[in-house]
């Protein structure tokens, strides 16, 4: 137990990077620091604003049809589910093919402490989502439904307990899909598209349950319908539910029986197999002898971009984290061809009739979450050396790192946002705005992604999904982007006014242009400091 | 071909870790630059090659500052630092492609030099392996191939023989020897004294952040050993 707390110690030190920023001692690090203890605060303070919010309607509408405990239950799915996709895509790289394994497992420590340490480091983290999820759900439902004393100690225990479950399981969903690709020589891509398929399995699932629960027939009333729901899709969110709302001892004794018999399996069979899949992991296929024949040469800015993509493929974190984005906008707009008259008819709330008006910003919101460039430079890692000390200035770095997230945006927004215009059988101007939106979108967020990292940048990673999902940069990216889309969206939701879109995009094209002047005129200064 | 005019590097504020050094390596030198750990070696090193900034004092590559022209000076020359972390995900031809690239290289003189120096490492099998799968030694051994792929007019090395081969580390000295003789130069740090003695035809020695010696070889150790004349200088300066 020993051995575990000193390298917990170890793991949760580095998270966040907190321990980095707490002892620099250099200037110009202290600034980079603090700002990046900012941004990640004001993002905490902005999720649980959201959480807050969400909560808070949620109740007004069960209470409405008194169905208050379903706050919990919805919540606790939710929380479950963001926590078991969070873990399988940290699962390589946390668990498996860390930075700092040799050093690691040469100390005199138990392979089993090692492998539960790392466990528990992706447990700290999910749990400040869990944290933002549930303490506003737990705390609006003891407002509106006063429950008795035992309610307040037991929603603590619980809070703690409910996000290890989905922890374990995506661990171990995680290290089969290592497993499954550490061998193929293209394991990143095999990586990826797993991953895929597994988000949109979970999203498939849960829209399936969504509509079951649509369906008044098939379910007597509307409790009954979330309950369904809920247990259907994850029983632990159910009995996280009926302990905390009716003192179910049942559920209470489930839980933590399932949590500690999904540990024990873990952590037992980690025991046996954890060098196995490390040393398989680590020992990488030889490539075919070389025999040297004439060498391609490339331009300076394709081999940069050559480059820049090559490392976005390889890191299948990266790539799933981003190219999410892009795959939804396809799907979305492939539902938009095939059935937008269902949608239409499912939106039925008034302030969502002008779906062609709103669709360019909601595609614009998911295609600035595919911004490659907010952790880009943060993927440099150990490598960045190189770059600096080549002849390349910093714009054309800057360029290169541009360059991947329009590869990736720019067909995408021309596919989706045609099968849009044709599903939505949309006027000549929706159709102009249909693509010229979401390319601001993707030209604003792309270098205001890079304007972003290259002042918080996180270089000294273990692990690649410390750069991709931990990073100041792209949490506010990521926030920043979901205001810009949604705003716009409500305001004409609202208003229906026609100005909108041409504001927002004459908004973003001057956003655009003043980053890219500012990262233009400090970046070879900001590169400078990089290390 | 290198001039390093008062240069000072503070770190948190008032710590120097390089303190108004000044030295001049002029072309054919193989200029050995040695310290106790933490003396500057790497800071200076890091400044020279346009990856660190400074405080005060400049830097000229061929007549050009670092601080100015840092593209034109990155063109002249080459660095390869002490732990070279370089694309793991990338092989070690294309590794070595890409450098070529960005100097310019043309397609005769990259095959040419690619071979060369390839062969002579013993890394042609390996060139299509992914580095991350190469071991230290090779990873030095390609970085090295990249520093001189597009013949620098200064090559900038810190601590360029840990972790290479015994037969490694001799072709390293052969070819440092033919890149001087071709009006090259390099300043290079190490912990190695015997092979610098042998090796360079000048050398400095800094001791927390100061220069405390340097010129040429002979004249700087008289008939001393290096060693015994690190030591003196490192204990008593």
């Amino acid at each position: 137990m020993r051995e575990f707390w000193i390298l917990t110690k170890l793991q949760v030190s580095s998270l966040f990077g907190i321990n980095k920023i707490l002892h620099m001692k250099n200037e110009e690090e202290k600034k980079i620091g603090k700002r990046t203890l900012g941004s990640l605060i004001a993002m905490v303070v902005a999720m649980g604003y959201m959480s807050v919010f969400y909560s808070y309607m949620l109740a007004r509408a069960f209470k409405m049809f008194d169905t208050l405990p379903s706050l919990l239950g919805i919540m606790a799915l939710a929380c479950s589910m963001l926590i078991l996709v969070f873990s399988i895509f940290e699962t390589k790289g946390v668990l498996f093919g860390f930075g700092d394994y040799d050093i690691v497992m040469s100390w005199p420590v138990s392979i089993r402490a090692v492998a539960s340490s790392r466990v528990f480091s992706m447990y700290t983290y999910n749990f400040v989502y869990a944290f933002l999820l549930l303490l506003p759900a737990g705390v609006i439902y003891a407002i509106m439904a006063a429950p008795p004393f035992w309610y307040y100690p037991l929603f603590l225990l619980l809070m703690f307990l409910l996000p290890a479950l989905p922890t374990i399981v995506g661990a171990l969903l995680g290290t089969v899909l290592t497993v499954m690709t550490a061998r193929l020589k293209k394991s990143s891509l095999a990586s990826v598209a797993v991953q895929m398929v597994l988000v949109f399995g979970l999203m498939f699932v849960s829209m399936r349950s969504g509509m079951a629960f649509e369906d008044p027939e098939k379910l007597a009333g509307f409790a009954n319908a979330i309950n369904a729901q809920v247990q259907g899709m994850y029983p632990p969110a159910q009995w996280f539910q009926s302990a905390l709302s009716e003192g179910s001892l049942t559920s209470i004794l489930w839980l933590l029986l399932m949590t500690a018999a999904t540990i024990s399996l873990l952590i037992f069979w980690l025991g046996k197999n954890f060098v196995i899949i490390n040393s398989r992991i680590k020992s990488k296929p030889r490539g075919e002898t070389f025999v040297m024949q004439r060498q391609m040469h490339s331009s300076k800015a394709t081999a940069l971009f050559s480059r820049e993509f090559k490392r976005y493929l390889s890191s299948s974190i990266y790539v799933v984290n981003t190219a999410f984005g892009y795959v939804m906008l396809i799907i979305a707009a492939g539902v938009l061809l095939v059935k937008a008259e269902e949608v239409l008819k499912y939106l039925e709330m008034p302030e969502l009739t002008n779906l062609p008006a709103l669709v360019p910003f909601i595609f614009g919101w998911m295609v600035s979450m595919g911004s490659t460039t907010a952790s880009s430079i943060s993927m440099e890692g150990k490598s960045l050396w190189i770059i600096k000390s080549l002849p390349v200035s910093a714009s054309e770095w800057f360029v290169a790192k541009l360059k991947v997230t329009l590869v990736l945006a720019i067909p995408s927004i021309l596919i989706s946002a045609t099968l849009a215009a044709i599903g939505l059988r949309m006027s000549l101007m929706e159709t102009l705005w249909m693509y010229l939106l979401p390319l601001a979108y993707t030209f604003s967020f792309s270098v205001f992604g890079l304007w972003l990292n290259i002042r918080m940048p996180h270089l000294d990673w273990q692990s690649e999904a410390e750069a991709v999902k931990q990073g100041g940069a792209l949490m506010i990216s990521v926030f920043v982007g979901m205001g810009m889309g949604f705003a716009p969206a409500i305001l004409i939701g609202l208003t229906g006014s026609a100005l909108i879109a041409p504001i927002v995009f004459v908004l973003l094209v001057v956003m655009t242009i003043l980053m890219w002047t500012s990262l233009v005129r400090s970046g070879e200064e900001r590169m400078l400091k990089l290390h | 071909m290198l001039s390093i005019e008062n240069l000072t590097k503070c770190y948190g504020g008032n710590v120097k870790a390089v303190d108004d050094l000044s030295l001049t390596v002029m072309p054919g030198d193989i200029y050995g630059f040695i310290g106790h750990n933490g003396a500057g070696k790497t800071t200076t090193l890091r400044a020279v090659a346009g990856i660190l900034s400074f405080d005060s004092g400049d830097i000229h590559i061929n007549g050009k500052s670092i601080a100015k022209d840092p593209i034109e000076c990155k063109q002249q020359m080459a660095y390869i630092p002490d732990n070279p972390d370089l694309y793991e995900h990338l092989t070690g031809i294309q590794y070595l492609n890409f450098v070529a690239d960005i100097y310019g290289v043309s397609a005769f003189d990259r095959d040419e030099r690619i071979k060369k120096y390839a062969d002579a490492f013993e890394m042609t099998p390996r060139l299509n392996d992914l580095i991350g799968s190469c071991s230290h030694g090779m990873k030095q051994k390609i970085a090295l191939i990249s520093a001189l792929i597009h013949d620098p007019k200064l090559l900038l090395l810190d601590e360029p023989f840990v972790g290479l081969d015994p037969k490694a580390a001799h072709t390293l000295k052969s070819f440092m020897t033919e890149l001087c003789a071709n009006g090259s130069a390099i300043f290079f740090s190490t912990h190695v004294l015997e092979v610098a003695e042998k090796l360079c035809n000048k050398i400095a020695i800094i001791k927390s952040g100061r220069l405390i010696a340097a010129g040429e070889m002979d004249k700087v150790k008289g008939d001393e050993s290096l060693e015994t004349l690190f030591l003196e200088l490192t204990d008593n300066a």
